[in-house]
């Protein structure tokens, strides 16, 4: 495989993002105590923008982990099986995968519209409208959809070849 | 509706045979929140809810020091600065039984002060002393078992799961921070009392051999030089919080800049470094947040169903004296501790055990506390310990998994003794939170 699926590419844009953000989120707290208790002149906006910088990081980076397989998961039953039912189990694991991350993401998308008719606030110290924020969601649970079909479909391969 | 266990049976039924059957823990909380909420709370309108339940979960200011704590560890262990800490330590050791052992639980206790992650101290020593040992011709279990002592930065401060419980538990991180320092200190006296024992009883298991003899002025130089910059990190991020200056996110973040301060110090700073150290935090930031996306639905739909709440009242309405119920929800977590993730077992027993601690009126810092050793033990139990997969990443090859199990076993007797000590004296714990101000 010498080349990397233009999937591939934007998986590891947006853990490369999440990385960036969690090194923003450092930056924000650092100024803001030195704007605390150097200058006295506090950045409210630095709380609002570190809360929502928590939420991103988790969805641009989880496609990403389990890329990675970093997502922990259980497997001492698993791995007593045989090599063809962990196969089917890995097949039906990540079939679940497939169906939940495709109601998550149009379940976002849903949510989002819906904060975007009504016009839905997320009130800290300052109003965010929540159709901004809520779509990380769906990005983050649509590139888990194609990371878990991806898996399904080496599952099948795998199957294919124990024949 | 359901009686309320029924739901229960089924709710944590179908998520332990979704963990059984191999999903990501994080997945298994969403399928369970899916169905439940489908059936539960009206089809698509609740599905809808379940993703403003993901939304706030984790965007909350409070768990901002869990990445913070993690990426402190992370740059001391990449940027390889606290090997010479560790070289120093050695110096100052005479000939003890079983010294290089010794050296890794104290190690570990002062990593711990430094981060915020059990896995990367368990990953430092086991790659930096374990091949030392072998070449000593140390027994392999005495000396894994001695590395798997980097499970301490769980329960020592600054601790990553200690901010997520507290935010659970709805108790001042600052405060189970700080409860956590003692405990721990308590812990190193155990293990390093353990290793003194038996390399006194068994001489065999770690062979003696006469370290290099230094001078005082050397000593005192390296230390100077080696060990003391890192007071300046355990200064920022447990001093400050326990003088009230700073809130745990503040000293969280002052925390880093020390550490890279420290770090620069040695002339280790590099964009490799910072990226390593970035990627690493991600891998456990992302996993643990995840879990608790899904996570916070599925403690909503339990009360919902009234399971909670039943549980609960059939709980307390046994006459029983209550400190049982302490042993009893300590032993269930430990038992749950061998086959789960240490955040998802928060996330599924907090909601029906907080509820008893406070009916009861226990000291909920006191039971945080427990429960971060609790999960310190989780973490080396086996089969699933995620420290035990950290150190097999990290043993001498001709090392099997069987002897990582076997080298943890006197380890958690230890702590499980620790976490008596601590239930039996709760000063222990409260001394240190309760002469804190805030």
């Amino acid at each position: 495989m010498g080349s990397k699926s233009i999937f591939d590419r934007v998986i590891d844009f947006m853990a490369f993002l999440a990385g960036l953000l969690l090194v923003a989120a450092v930056l924000i707290e650092c100024l803001e105590i030195f704007m605390r208790y150097c200058i006295k002149k506090p950045q409210i906006w630095s709380m609002d923008a570190c809360e929502y910088i928590l939420y991103a990081i988790a969805f641009l980076g989880a496609p990403w982990l389990l890329k990675k397989g970093g997502h922990v998961s259980v497997d001492i039953i698993t791995e007593r099986l045989s090599s063809r039912a962990r196969i089917y189990l890995g097949c039906l694991s990540s079939a679940a995968g497939v169906l939940v991350s495709a109601l998550i993401c149009w379940f976002g998308l849903v949510a989002s519209w819906d904060c975007y008719a009504t016009g839905v606030l997320v009130t800290k110290t300052y109003s965010v409208p929540k159709a901004y924020l809520l779509p990380f969601i769906s990005i983050g649970y649509f590139f888990l959809l194609v990371e878990f079909a991806r898996q399904f479909f080496r599952h099948m391969i795998q199957l294919k070849e124990k024949r | 509706m359901m009686e309320w266990w029924v739901l229960l049976a089924l709710i944590v039924g179908a998520f332990l045979v979704l963990l059984a059957v191999g999903l990501p823990v994080f997945l298994a909380f969403v399928v369970v929140d899916v169905l439940g909420i489908y059936f539960l709370w009206g089809g698509s309108a609740g599905l809808e809810q379940l993703i403003h339940s993901m939304f706030s979960s984790i965007s909350t200011f409070v768990l901002l020091p869990v990445p913070f704590f993690v990426l402190m560890g992370e740059l001391l262990f990449h940027s390889g600065v606290f090997i010479k800490a560790l070289d120093t330590m050695d110096r100052w050791m005479g000939r003890v039984p079983g010294r290089l052992c010794l050296l890794s639980v104290g190690g570990a206790t002062l990593f711990s002060t430094l981060s915020g992650s059990s896995m990367g101290t368990c990953a430092m020593l086991g790659s930096v002393l374990l091949p030392e040992m072998q070449k000593r011709g140390y027994h392999k279990t005495l000396a894994i078992g001695s590395c798997m002592s980097g499970a301490l930065a769980m329960v020592i401060p600054p601790s990553a799961l200690a901010v997520i419980l507290a935010s659970l538990m709805e108790i001042s991180i600052g405060k189970l921070l700080i409860s956590g320092f003692l405990p721990g200190l308590v812990m190193a006296a155990l293990y390093v009392s353990y290793i003194l024992l038996r390399c006194v009883l068994q001489p065999g298991l770690a062979p003696d051999y006469s370290p290099a003899h230094y001078p005082w002025s050397t000593k005192m130089k390296s230390f100077a030089i080696n060990v003391l910059p890192f007071g300046l990190i355990i200064f920022v991020v447990t001093g400050l919080i326990f003088a009230g200056i700073a809130t745990p996110t503040e000293s969280a973040s002052m925390g880093i800049m020390a550490t890279v301060a420290v770090v620069a110090i040695y002339k280790k700073v590099s964009l490799a470094i910072i990226r390593k150290s970035v990627e690493s935090t991600l891998r456990i930031t992302v996993m643990m947040f995840m879990i608790l996306t899904g996570s916070t639905a599925f403690s909503q739909i339990l009360a919902f169903t009234g399971a909670t709440k039943g549980l609960v009242q059939l709980v307390v309405s046994f006459p029983l004296p209550h400190f049982t119920y302490i042993v009893v929800m300590q032993g269930l977590m430990i038992i749950l501790g061998m086959f789960m993730e240490q955040v998802s077992i928060m996330m599924v027993t907090f909601p029906i055990f907080m509820p008893i601690v406070r009916a009861f009126g226990f000291d909920p810092i006191w039971f945080g506390l427990l429960t971060l050793i609790n999960m310190e033990i989780g973490m080396k139990t086996p089969p699933f310990g995620l420290c035990l997969f950290v150190m097999k990443g990290v043993v001498p090859e001709g090392v099997t998994m069987a002897d990582v199990f076997r080298s943890v076993v006197p380890f958690v007797i230890l702590d499980m003794i620790a976490m008596l000590i601590v239930m039996i004296f709760p000063s222990i714990a409260t001394v240190l939170p309760n002469l804190m101000r805030y």
